[in-house]
């Protein structure tokens, strides 16, 4: 009795080993006793080998040349930045000195921002800070102004 | 599991030392280059391909991650740039401009030291020029999956993640290439039908 042959498929990934136990076993056990299969199976490795035992190709001295410039275009900074990366690198002492003395500079002057110099007319409100908590005195400031007025007004009367 | 020492140097490329890259370099050039020029059918450009490939190589080096075979991201580079670079319209212009002008598309160094006679020679060369050109006819596709088994040695499993497809595409890739290979390739293999199997 002759078993149903494997798709031509699966007698390629025979090939290639990539079937599982099971179905590697099947399509084994078939070819051992299908002419067909077998044929069909050792054309499949014949394209193998051919393109297998096709001539090498190595690379010429051409080649390794232009890869070598290639790879030095590759690796080469613009010229910007070659600039930059060797005057910070050359000048790194020179650097650090200026960052720490910005930063000593700038702590100075953050702890220095409670110290406020006022003007006369700023004196006299902060001597007077108790009086202007008193909102009330506050909404009747237009009175206040006018007091003096008020003051020699009631004078003459 | 066996230590891959390509994976070791290439680490060393990642750490800055280039003579890692060098050792590597060596190592792959000639097998990459012969991939390009299965694939591409032509000299010039499958060195441009190699170079292209090594150089990605190269830059791809501080973002390194082992996480299979290096020949196996390798070959994925390679894969990624033969199928790109060959896609653009100059390469099919510059095959048609080759054609015209009869320039020799396969320039070969025998495998070995032998040196046959003129006429074997000449009959190896001719047979080995219609088994390329006929590698070269197979859709971009079959050709580098068939060129990702055969050359590489690679599982379905690693070529489908090389071609960003199915393993079952990749069974349907090989398994066409190499029916499409038969028919073509009859005469050279000696066969006197078309290999289809019976019903």
């Amino acid at each position: 009795m002759t078993e149903k042959c494997p798709n031509e498929a699966e007698i390629s990934a025979f090939l290639d080993g990539e079937l599982d136990e099971i179905e590697k076993s099947r399509v084994a056990s078939h070819i051992a006793d299908c002419q067909n299969c077998q044929n069909l199976l050792t054309s499949y490795q014949a394209i193998e080998n051919l393109i297998a035992d096709l001539p090498r190709v190595e690379t010429s001295l051409e080649f390794e040349r232009a890869f070598r410039n290639r790879l030095d275009k590759a690796t080469q900074m613009p010229f910007w930045k070659k600039w930059l990366q060797g005057f910070f690198s050359g000048w790194r002492p020179v650097w650090a000195a200026a960052v720490a003395v910005c930063l000593v500079v700038g702590i100075f002057m953050y702890s220095r921002q409670d110290d406020v110099i006022l003007n006369s007319d700023e004196i006299t409100m902060v001597e007077n800070m108790e009086f202007f908590q008193n909102f009330e005195i506050l909404q009747h400031l237009e009175l206040l102004e006018q007091w003096d007025a008020m003051s020699i007004m009631n004078d003459r009367s | 599991m066996v230590a891959d020492p390509d994976v070791e140097l290439m680490l060393r490329v990642k750490a800055g030392e280039i003579g890692a890259f060098q050792t590597l370099y060596n190592k792959h050039k000639n097998r990459i280059l012969s991939f390009c020029y299965r694939y591409s059918g032509h000299r010039g450009i499958s060195e441009e391909l190699a170079q292209e490939v090594f150089l990605r190589v190269f830059k791809a080096a501080p973002r390194y991650r082992p996480k299979a075979r290096f020949t196996t991201w390798l070959y994925r580079i390679a894969t990624n740039v033969c199928l790109n670079e060959l896609r653009k319209r100059e390469y099919r212009q510059k095959i048609k401009s080759l054609d015209n002008t009869g320039e020799n598309f396969y320039l070969d160094t025998p495998a070995d030291g032998d040196t046959p006679s003129p006429e074997t020679h000449l009959e190896e060369r001719e047979r080995n020029r219609l088994i390329k050109q006929t590698l070269y006819e197979l859709p971009g596709k079959q050709r580098m999956a068939l060129l990702l088994r055969i050359e590489g040695g690679f599982r379905y499993k690693e070529i489908a993640h090389q071609m960003g497809c199915t393993e079952n595409q990749v069974k349907v890739l090989i398994f066409r290439g190499r029916q499409n290979l038969k028919k073509r390739l009859t005469h050279i293999l000696g066969e006197n039908n078309d290999g289809k199997m019976p019903k």
